[in-house]
């Protein structure tokens, strides 16, 4: 294990001294070679973490002895390194071509805009959830007809902190089922299935009554998307109260959180719905319809907050 | 309340079925304000009784071919799945 080992090409290899007995190379032989072959493997079979600097090309020299033959090509640095570029190029490839499949469904330059966001846009935006009492301007900047990115617009709509809530509800969701005893793994993907329906469900009656009352909006499905899932933010909150001070806690924090997010979602979705566009035409009964979508709207997260929550806490 | 996505995907099914199951001659088109092609001018207000017959229209249209083998098979994985 101590001695000088050599390289393809008979050049000695610089060894650190080994953290420990490495057992390895006398167990695996032919044993390492099966589970190495599965597409690029980059030059050499990978190695159980070693304490030696060498790639492990020399190291491995001995063991290919039993191994698959013709593997002694990928010994080669050269073979590696070519292998290597074409395992990337292909994988480049292969990226490009899903890219242009999905980019019919969901483009991706749009996906994008919605996670260009920032730590003080965050910090903004979740303070804004939660005390929407002082903000003044909801109004969003427009930069050359496309929305300002988020990080530079605290109203704009982002996807980081809907994402990252939806997550963090159904880690809460485990963690109140277990602290209740009642947790299992398959109960914590029926949470996890169980809110993305509602919020698909949400995002669908929403979009039915936009086609159906016809009112002209600049509104972008993903853009209802990320105002759906802000409740999760609030539901959160409300759960986690509830895990301190059982049903007390969790209804207080609901009631507060709900309260402000209905004022939220008024607000912004107002500015929104109401096309963004600077003419105020008093088309009378789009107005009405527009207000009563609007209600409906702020309306329906405290309802939606409360049955996604209310079996979790005891 | 538990859903999952296959019960959604199931409730959509079923709403595209009952839409697409309403009889053009014997139901809709005693339906007052059905035949009402000719409201295409650049007026304000589609109102929601058109909207939702635009709505009825083109669901049945797109939706009556492709949904019979979608029934076919949610029928035969409920029969052998239960």
């Amino acid at each position: 294990m101590y001695e000088q080992q050599y390289d393809a090409y008979g050049q000695p290899i610089p060894q650190q001294p080994q953290l420990f007995d490495d057992t390895s190379t006398q167990n695996y032989g032919y044993g390492q070679q099966v589970p190495d072959y599965s597409g690029m493997n980059y030059g050499y079979p990978q190695q159980p973490p070693q304490g030696q600097a060498a790639p492990g090309g020399g190291g491995a020299y001995g063991n290919l002895q039993g191994g698959i033959p013709g593997a002694q090509i990928f010994q080669d640095p050269m073979v590696a390194n070519m292998a290597m570029q074409y395992g990337q190029t292909l994988a480049s490839q292969g990226r490009e071509y899903v890219d242009k499949k999905l980019e019919k469904y969901v483009s991706a330059s749009q996906v994008k805009y919605y996670f260009a966001v920032d730590t003080q846009y965050v910090m903004k935006k979740l303070r804004l959830l939660f005390f929407p009492y002082t903000h003044s301007d909801w109004s969003v900047r427009y930069d050359q007809n496309q929305q300002v990115q988020p990080r530079h617009e605290v109203n704009a709509p982002d996807l980081y902190i809907p994402v990252m809530a939806v997550v963090t509800y159904i880690l809460v969701a485990g963690l109140c089922l277990g602290l209740q005893e009642r947790f299992s793994p398959d109960l914590l993907g029926m949470q996890a299935s169980s809110a993305l329906v509602w919020l698909v469900l949400e995002i669908l009656v929403v979009l039915a009554i936009l086609y159906i009352t016809a009112i002209q909006t600049n509104i972008k499905y993903l853009d209802l998307l990320a105002f759906s899932s802000y409740k999760y933010v609030g539901m959160i909150v409300a759960l986690l109260a509830g895990i301190v001070m059982e049903s007390m806690g969790y209804y207080c924090l609901l009631a507060y959180s709900s309260f402000s997010l209905v004022i939220f979602m008024f607000r912004t979705l107002r500015w929104q719905v109401q096309g963004g566009n600077s003419e105020m035409e008093a088309y009378s009964a789009g107005n009405k319809r527009r207000l009563y979508l609007l209600l409906f709207m702020s309306g329906l997260q405290p309802v939606l907050m409360w049955w996604l929550t209310q079996h979790l806490v005891a | 309340m538990a859903l999952g996505v296959y019960s959604l995907l199931e409730a959509i099914v079923l709403c595209l079925n009952a839409v697409c199951i309403l009889n053009e001659d014997r139901f809709l088109s005693k339906l007052p304000g059905w035949g009402g092609t000719q409201v295409h001018g650049f007026g304000e207000e589609p109102g929601i009784k058109t909207q939702i017959f635009h709505f009825i229209r083109s669901v049945k249209t797109v939706m009556k071919y492709p949904l019979i083998p979608v029934n076919i098979f949610i029928i035969f994985f409920k029969l052998i799945f239960g």
